[in-house]
């Protein structure tokens, strides 16, 4: 077997131009591919990753109130009562559970105003956004590195915690006073705000929530304090959330509560559907990470499918390369094909032989672009490089380049040309293997 | 080369190609397909762009938009969610005159419009509202010389509609005592129903109709939270310029506001599809489906699932009718539904339950029957409407002239935003202050504060007590209580009141106001329609100059960049279909080249007997080259033509847009892709470079082997 080996080697090595386009075009090809594929992996994490902390649990439960048919306020009721049950009825598979209350409402700031989802939270349950949130340090006049506030902020009156992103639009800083105005079940109503923490911004959610104390929110609200919004409940593994939904919902139901009709896609969508049903009181609307990031769903799929099809072409491109190469090479030695054959080689030999060739040259295409790749890969999202075209950042639901990939998928798609290569060598070294010796020897260059 | 080496070249050539000819036509073929693929994408390519280009600038945009110079933000008129969910700082330009003089001073300039835009809620009143406005339109029609108890009995169905509003209040704040129990708006809310709901208010509701009335406004209707407002994002423009120049303009219902006076224009679209009441959206959407897209129930999930949510509706939908109404609907639909016994709210259950089968006769009884007793609409054409600034700010009374749409985009979602608004009522309601406000301001004043007073006393009267609900103890006495015992005088003060403001409204209603009026002032942007588009980038340059040798403070900008997201979704578009025209090339280019290659190696043989009787290896090229550029010229003209047909008969038939959301891709329903000289020889010439480096490759190899060794080779 070796001798193969070393045969093909020395073919490849003697057509070295060829070897080289080739084998950089494979390269090339397999750099691209994996290349998508972190996009889209990075787009998929970061979203999950900043939604499952700011946004929603890995399930999620948010009290729908209605004094009449025509309005819907997220107000539940005793949060406490309710993650006793949901305590009670995932056992184990709990992690944690933190609870919220919140409204939607303008923040007006000095420059400008935006409309914003303000969050009433007990930073001591959340454990999750205390993870991603990391307060923006700035450089000030004399150089020194200073905090632009800290998370313990929410414990003072009034205080509210912004992303960067906010900050700079609304156009505030540390300490400056804002205002929310909201609509509430009798009208509106305006609160002041202090600015008490500037964060970095954890992808394009965090454009779209802010956070405060809770009494700040039940103040607003012109609720009790009993009243929260939504309990948000976090998981050992957060791929089981659909099944622990279907178990807690049970467990609710016995426990009395009225829950909305099960459907896995954002609230915010159902919003204006479930605020028009003819019921009134309380409902539970449940639901888990995948339901919450669906809207984006489409934007995944998109990328999946551009990629798909980049892949086909792409491999069509590569297959008809290499039959190519195969060809003019297994044509340019039929004479030696024809010596080898001669002191003995079976038809099956050569045919083995052409296909080595075109398997390490397939392999080591794929490797170089493979590894290249996956290095480029993890030198650009330690880059942090900022996205500045803002159609693009709600495309891909991020403000910095995000990729990602895992060191299996490289050895996927390497394994992939590889096959795909020695599949397309297949028809000229069969054609190759036919030859025969004495024809062959024959057969001058 | 020789003239006889030319003509022995050619002759070989043609030879090679006739003897190759199974060979050549795959090749052919191959060529055939790039050319054509490159051709026809090429085109539409380019027939997208300028769809889209027409889509924006003929409706909204124009050509440029000239805006503040100190803007902090870039001007983006269509926003991702328009200005609701954030406002930019945009500035303004202060006075529009000046900028428009100037500009249209450029020979490539054709107009220059006013434009700006803004958010505003139009609230209709809720049920309190409704119910009290009823009774005092009933209540005027009744003669003067009724006795108490006559006016009464005439008013009781009315009395009935308000005292079952009481009772869905109560209800409400029954629930939301749950929640809110500590608060004390619940309380007083409690202690304002005891009020109206105990004898005493009906016992005195007669003495004084009007204060009994402004009761129910001031202090039930805020109770009250069952209104959908409407949501409307406007564009405050001259409205005749804008008819002018934005040529997908077009009225569809009611009118054109006339020249010079102040009105709005809604969209037809949303007039329809967000306004109108949402039951008799159903069977509009029904319908449409059915006629226009030959969807019918029973294919489609969404439907049934959208028919279904809605009609669980049904509840809501009862309330919203007056009684006379529910009398007249239930009487009909109980023969309709052949059932005498059953309930409004039965009726109305079954109604909605619409297959296939029974949808077209519903569907005219509906409109036939239920639809004339109903509001349709919150507001019909020729009714003033309340436009209110969203978030804080002013209020403006505007007719409501008609409805419009961008012809051919009306579907797609973006020029579905915005209603036209005057330029008058909008500088008024974004904040600028004329000096007709000014005067408006003042009258105003005077106005709030008869009001006020008018409200302050209204509780007093009725109740005899010495404190109000806000817990501010006495103090109107001060201001001076009207005379209880004089008949009717309040009454006359808010009729007053109302003629007063009535005839300000009317004034400034039919107010013509001239050019001059419309242009001094200030504006958000102006928007430049250029009579010459391809010359947009020097226009821009010049007028750039233009305006800062004047030194006006403003900016200008193409309407790409103008139109906001929309413009750079474009971008992001364009780099796609880019992405995707550069590896069709690719495709092609390996696939030609691959073709070339094979068919060129496999002639050794030939090659060899050419050298050996004499040809040179320019000749052996010669050949090879010749036959290649034989082949690619006849597959390229060949797929030049398929291309050609293609793009000119779908420029006759149109491609429909598959789905509403095309049509801004497609600039209308259809897109009529075109041909240009410039996709014709692009494609074509690069494939021909393809398939000329391909031979020339190997033949050039081809010609390196001895005569002798290529006559031996065999296959």
């Amino acid at each position: 077997m070796g001798i193969y080996f070393t045969i093909a080697l020395r073919n490849l090595l003697q057509a070295k131009r060829r070897t080289l386009l080739l084998g950089s075009a494979i390269a090339l090809v397999t750099f691209i591919h994996i290349g998508l594929q972190s996009v889209s992996n990075g787009y998929m994490d970061g979203l999950v990753r900043g939604v499952t902390a700011i946004a929603s649990g890995h399930i999620n439960l948010v009290g729908l109130s209605k004094y009449n048919m025509v309005h819907m306020y997220p107000f539940l009721k005793d949060p406490e009562v309710i993650k006793k049950t949901v305590a009670e009825t995932l056992g184990s598979d709990l992690v944690s559970m933190a609870d919220r209350n919140s409204t939607m409402g303008r923040m007006i700031g000095n420059k400008r105003s935006a409309y914003l989802f303000l969050q009433g939270i007990d930073l001591q349950n959340e454990k999750s956004l205390r993870s991603v949130l990391r307060i923006v340090q700035r450089v000030d006049g004399h150089g020194v590195n200073r905090a632009m506030g800290s998370l313990d902020a929410l414990n003072k009156p009034n205080n509210v915690i912004l992303f960067k992103a906010q900050a700079i639009k609304l156009g505030v800083s540390l300490g400056d006073a804002l205002s929310f105005n909201t609509k509430t079940p009798v009208g509106r109503n305006i609160i002041s705000l202090t600015v008490g923490a500037i964060v970095e911004d954890v992808g394009m959610v965090s454009q779209l929530f802010c956070f405060t104390s809770r009494n700040v929110v039940s103040d607003l609200m012109q609720v009790d304090d009993n009243v929260g919004s939504r309990v948000f409940i976090y998981l050992k593994d957060r791929d089981k959330a659909a099944e622990s939904l279907d178990a807690l919902r049970i467990g609710l139901e016995k426990a009395g509560f009225k829950l909305t009709e099960y459907q896995n896609t954002s609230l915010f969508r159902r919003w204006a559907n479930l605020e028009r049903q003819d019921w009134m009181g309380q409902k539970i609307d449940t639901t888990t990470w995948e339901g919450d990031i669906s809207e984006a769903q489409i934007v995944i799929n998109s990328i999946r499918g551009v990629s798909y099809v980049l892949l086909i072409i792409l491999s069509i491109i590569i297959a008809v390369g290499i039959m190519n190469t195969i060809w003019i090479s297994a044509r340019e030695r039929t004479s030696e094909t024809g010596c080898i054959r001669a002191i003995g080689m079976s038809s099956k030999g050569v045919m083995m032989l052409f296909m080595l060739e075109a398997m390490m040259l397939g392999f080591l295409g794929a490797l170089a672009g493979g590894v290249g790749a996956y290095f480029v890969v993890l030198g650009v999202s330690a880059l942090e490089i900022p996205i500045q075209n803002e159609a693009m950042r709600i495309i891909l639901f991020a403000d910095k380049v995000n990729l990602k990939i895992d060191i299996l998928e490289v050895v996927g798609a390497v394994a992939a040309f590889s096959f795909i290569t020695s599949l397309a060598a297949l028809l000229p070294s069969i054609k190759a293997a036919r030859t025969q010796p004495i024809q062959a020897i024959n057969h001058i260059e | 080369m020789n003239v006889n080496t030319f003509q022995l070249v050619l002759l070989l050539a043609i030879r090679s190609f006739w003897d190759h000819r199974i060979k050549n036509l795959v090749v052919g073929l191959i060529v055939f397909f790039g050319v054509f693929l490159l051709v026809s994408t090429g085109a539409m390519l380019d027939s997208i762009n300028r769809a889209m280009e027409s889509s924006i600038t003929e409706s909204i945009t124009g050509h440029l938009q000239i805006y503040d110079e100190n803007a902090e933000d870039k001007l983006s008129m269509m926003g991702l969610a328009g200005n609701f969910l954030s406002k930019p700082h945009i500035g303004h330009i202060s006075d529009f005159h000046t900028v428009r003089s100037l500009v249209e001073r450029h020979p490539n300039v054709k107009a220059v419009v006013p434009m700006g835009t803004d958010a505003t809620i139009v609230y209709s009143g809720n049920s309190m509202d409704r119910a009290v406005l009823v009774f005092r339109q009933g209540y005027a029609l009744l003669p003067s010389r009724m006795s108490e108890s006559e006016k009464r009995l005439a008013m009781a169905e009315n009395i009935l509609v308000i005292k079952r509003i009481f009772i869905h209040i109560r209800e409400e704040y029954e629930r939301m005592r749950g929640f809110s129990a500590g608060q004390q708006y619940v309380n007083d809310a409690f202690d304002v129903l005891d009020k109206v709901q105990g004898s005493q208010f009906w016992q005195y509701f007669f003495v004084d109709v009007s204060a009994s009335l402004l009761f129910l406004e001031t202090h039930v209707a805020p109770l009250i939270d069952d209104e959908h407002p409407v949501f409307m994002e406007v564009i405050g423009t001259d409205l005749q310029r804008f008819k002018e120049n934005f040529s997908r303009f077009k009225v569809v219902k009611g009118e054109m506001v006339p020249a010079g006076r102040r009105g709005v224009l809604i969209n037809d679209e949303q007039y329809e599809k967000v306004i109108k009441d949402r039951i008799a959206r159903v069977f509009d959407h029904v319908w449409e489906k059915r006629t226009v897209e030959n969807i019918y129930i029973k294919d489609e999930r969404k439907i049934r699932d959208y028919i279904e949510r809605r009609a669980r509706e049904y509840k809501q939908w009862i309330l919203s009718f007056d009684s006379h109404a529910a009398k007249k609907i239930e009487q009909t639909l109980q023969v309709f539904l052949n059932d005498r016994d059953a309930g409004l709210d039965a009726l109305i259950a079954e109604f909605l339950a619409l297959d296939d089968d029974n949808f077209l006769e519903r569907y005219d009884f509906f409109y036939q029957n239920i639809a004339p007793q109903l509001k349709l609409y919150p507001f019909d054409i020729g009714d003033t409407i309340t436009l209110k600034k969203f978030g804080q700010g002013a209020s403006q009374n505007v007719i409501f002239y008609g409805t419009y749409q961008f012809d051919g985009v009306e579907k797609s979602g973006f020029s579905a935003l915005f209603h036209l608004v005057d330029m008058m009522t909008f500088r008024e309601l974004y904040g600028f202050i004329t000096d007709e406000k000014r005067a408006q301001i003042s009258l105003l004043k005077e106005e709030f504060t008869a009001l006020e007073w008018a409200r302050d006393t209204v509780e007093e009267e009725l109740f005899n007590e010495s404190v109000d609900f806000e817990g501010n103890s006495g103090g109107q006495g001060e201001r001076g209580i009207l005379d209880l015992n004089a008949d009717n005088s309040e009454y006359e003060l808010d009729e007053r009141d109302l003629l007063a403001r009535k005839e300000a409204q009317l004034r400034s209603h039919f107010h013509e106001y001239s050019q001059q009026e419309i242009d001094k002032g200030p504006v958000i942007s102006a928007s430049v329609v250029l009579n010459d588009v391809r010359q947009l980038a020097e226009t821009q340059k010049d007028l750039a100059r233009m305006l800062k040798d004047e030194k006006i403070p403003v900016q200008i900008t193409d309407w790409q960049e103008a139109s906001g997201y929309v413009g750079q979704m474009i971008n992001v578009m364009k780099i796609v279909l880019l992405v995707f025209m550069v590896f069709v090339f690719c495709v092609s280019m390996v696939v030609v080249n691959n073709a070339m290659l094979m068919s060129t190696m496999n002639r050794y043989a030939e090659i060899g007997t050419l050298r050996a009787i004499g040809a040179g290896r320019g000749v052996i090229v010669a050949v090879f080259l010749t036959e290649t550029i034989i082949l690619t010229m006849i597959a390229s003209v060949l797929g030049i033509l398929a291309g050609v047909a293609l793009i000119e008969y779908l420029g006759v038939i149109g491609i429909p847009a598959p789905r509403f959301e095309f049509q801004f891709l497609f600039g209308g329903r259809r897109l009529y892709p075109f041909i240009e000289m410039s996709h014709l020889y692009f494609g074509p010439f690069i494939i021909l470079l393809i398939s000329i480096a391909a031979t020339f490759y190997p033949a050039l190899l081809a010609t390196r082997v001895s005569p002798v060794v290529a006559m031996n080779a065999g296959e």
